[in-house]
């Protein structure tokens, strides 16, 4: 009797558990550009060897769940010898994993050859009803159509120009959702960040609408440390392509204003060959080299092109183009992805400077290294 | 002798009285779609060097709306795509991340096997998107040409189906190119019953460019008399 009321109990409270996760190893062979002399970039060449881990669990009753995704990056380089090297940033991009971070549970070590680093980029509480989910804890903001450059959202990086895959930023806050119909629904975030020591608080709303069968508007804004931010992203389906575009407003606390601007088109030109073209504008206000940047390449004004092609279905070429309209700068990323077996896959890659920048490139430009490698990735 | 005599000309199941290749086209339509219907499948991949398998559930409702997920291999599990009319979306749990894709993706091979987003988000129908005629009867089967309609979005411009004349439901379908050239044949097998519906459960595409390779389709579980409200398409199932 007691061991079916047990079972009986057990089975009530049933918890669906999911494990998944991935490990990436990668090796790096960089050459650096010689211009970067001037930045006291002096190194010519180099290695590096990093290693991506991630280990996601989901636990459900019901309507409830915990989610958590646990990040190990580890990174072998000479390199580090010098705290004013740059490229480590660049080999470890996105460098801040967690963007507003009011809890700190990251263990880190650096010596003059090896960094590690273990924390949770995702640990959130959430509550399904049936037109409202509330998510509390380390969460995931990853929203907007852009791969290159995504302005709208300042809660997570683009990664299509990085070696690495598979990786999002968290937040500390929550967000509630309500599903109002088919067609509409809305976001409302609450951030904090304390990284700088004093809290800063960030207020955020979003917006998705479809308006019509072929168009969707998505308006987000808020205050979000101690800025003023509003956008919007227009989607429209067309008979042969999808086309996107976005504008996104800011005033930082100097009252600097800016606008930032996207247009994309994403288009299946062939059953194998994908093709994604993203033209953008961002605002750079003028800062030390040797500070932190949030995109991975500095462009004011770009064109990027990017394709990807099914050569077989074990084997994948990636190959963008980004294009840089004020200083004719030009970076390209080439990536061979092979699937070794089924959850296993090897890919070789080039990211490099494609042409050099004229007078008016931004000095990061200058010291973008040229990287070519190998990674091994596997899923579970 | 009768019976065979009988079934070269109309199929049983479709009553005495209707022989239009229209009729056998929708009533293999309404058999193996529904208006709605949900649906448990693995897919194999196999090529002489390696095979991969890929498990997926699919919701359909009439043609306008579908929602999928990949249930296995690891690297897409939990990957689910929603489609309603022309706009589709994926949505990735790893980095819960939704992006807009363009509905030319329907042109795309689902994970790199011989079929494509279309051949299981099902955005297309034969009764809908293409007019027919009867090419010739075979002694059990009838062969009926598929040419896509003007402004369909239909993928391929003809398609020849084989059906059988003891079920009225195809067992072949040949795909053309603008061509007219035969891009890949799709073998359909195992006739189960589900809800009272009949269905091949076991689909075999094989394209032309490449004998060696063939991609598998086994339907698990078709459940089709659901009810799935507009609402289950939508946002909020696409990211839970």
């Amino acid at each position: 009797m007691i061991l079916f009321l047990l079972l009986s109990s057990l089975t009530a409270f049933a918890l669906e558990t999911e494990f998944s996760g991935s490990g990436e190893l990668q090796y790096r062979n960089s050459r650096n550009n010689p211009e970067a002399d001037k930045y006291f970039q002096t190194w010519k060449k180099t290695e590096a060897k990093i290693f991506l881990g991630q280990v996601g669990v989901k636990v459900q009753h019901q309507h409830h769940s915990v989610e958590s995704n646990l990040f190990v990056r580890y990174l072998e380089t000479p390199l580090l010898r010098n705290p004013n090297n740059l490229a480590p940033k660049f080999y470890l991009f996105p460098q801040r994993m967690v963007v507003r971070d009011l809890f700190n549970l990251k263990a880190s070590q650096t010596s003059s050859r090896e960094r590690v680093e273990a924390l949770p980029t995702k640990l959130f509480y959430q509550i399904e009803l049936e037109k409202f989910r509330v998510e509390i804890g380390r969460v995931y903001l990853t929203y907007g159509q852009g791969e290159i450059f995504n302005p709208i959202n300042p809660f997570n990086q683009p990664t299509a120009l990085n070696a690495s895959a598979q990786v999002a930023q968290g937040n500390d806050g929550g967000t509630l959702t309500y599903f109002a119909s088919q067609k509409h629904d809305l976001h409302l975030s609450i951030f904090g960040d304390k990284s700088q020591g004093e809290t800063q608080k960030t207020f955020w709303f979003r917006t998705n609408s479809r308006l019509s069968d072929q168009l969707s508007l998505m308006l987000v804004g808020g205050e979000d440390q101690k800025r003023k931010k509003a956008g919007a992203e227009v989607t429209y389906q067309g008979e042969e392509a999808l086309y996107f575009s976005q504008i996104f407003y800011q005033k930082n606390a100097l009252d600097q204003e800016s606008f930032d601007f996207l247009l994309g088109l994403d288009q299946q030109l062939h059953s194998l060959w994908h093709l994604r073209v993203e033209a953008g504008h961002q605002k750079r206000f003028k800062k030390n080299v040797s500070s932190d940047t949030n995109r991975f390449l500095p462009t004011e004004t770009f064109l990027s092109i990017g394709n990807q092609i099914e050569i077989t279905p074990l084997l994948k070429q990636q190959v963008t183009f980004i294009y840089d309209l004020k200083s004719s700068f030009a970076y390209g990323v080439l990536k061979t992805v092979y699937e070794v077996r089924q959850d296993l896959e090897i890919e070789g890659f080039f990211l490099g400077p494609a042409l050099k920048g004229g007078k008016a490139s931004d000095p990061l430009q200058e010291i973008v290294t040229r990287d070519f490698g190998l990674a091994l990735r596997g899923y579970f | 002798m009768k019976r065979k005599l009988i079934s070269r000309f109309f199929c049983v199941a479709l009553g005495a009285q209707v022989n239009s290749p229209e009729a056998w086209v929708k009533y293999a339509d309404k058999e193996m779609r529904g208006d709605q219907s949900e649906t448990q499948m693995s897919m194999t991949i196999t090529t002489p060097d390696w095979s991969r398998t890929l498990d997926i559930s699919s919701s359909v409702k009439k043609r306008t709306m579908a929602l999928s997920t990949i249930h296995s291999p690891a690297k897409e599990k939990g990957i689910k795509t929603l489609r309603l009319n022309n706009q589709m979306w994926n949505y990735f749990p790893k980095l819960k991340r939704k992006v807009a894709v363009s509905s030319s993706m329907l042109l795309a091979s689902w994970m790199g096997s011989d079929f494509t987003n279309d051949d299981v988000l099902k955005s297309s129908t034969l009764s809908e998107d293409y007019s027919h005629r009867f090419l010739q009867d075979q002694d059990a089967l009838k062969i009926i040409e598929h040419k896509i309609k003007d402004g369909s979005k239909a993928m391929w411009p003809k398609i020849v189906g084989h059906f059988s004349s003891k079920d009225c439901l195809p067992r072949r379908y040949d795909y053309f190119d603008k061509e007219g050239t035969l891009k890949r044949s799709l073998m359909l097998d195992d006739i189960k019953t589900f809800d009272g519906h009949k269905t091949p459960t076991k689909l075999v595409m094989k394209p032309n460019s490449d004998e060696k390779k063939e991609t598998t389709l086994i339907y698990h579980k078709i459940k089709f008399n659901v009810d799935l409200p507009d609402e289950y398409f939508s946002e909020k199932e696409l990211t839970k």
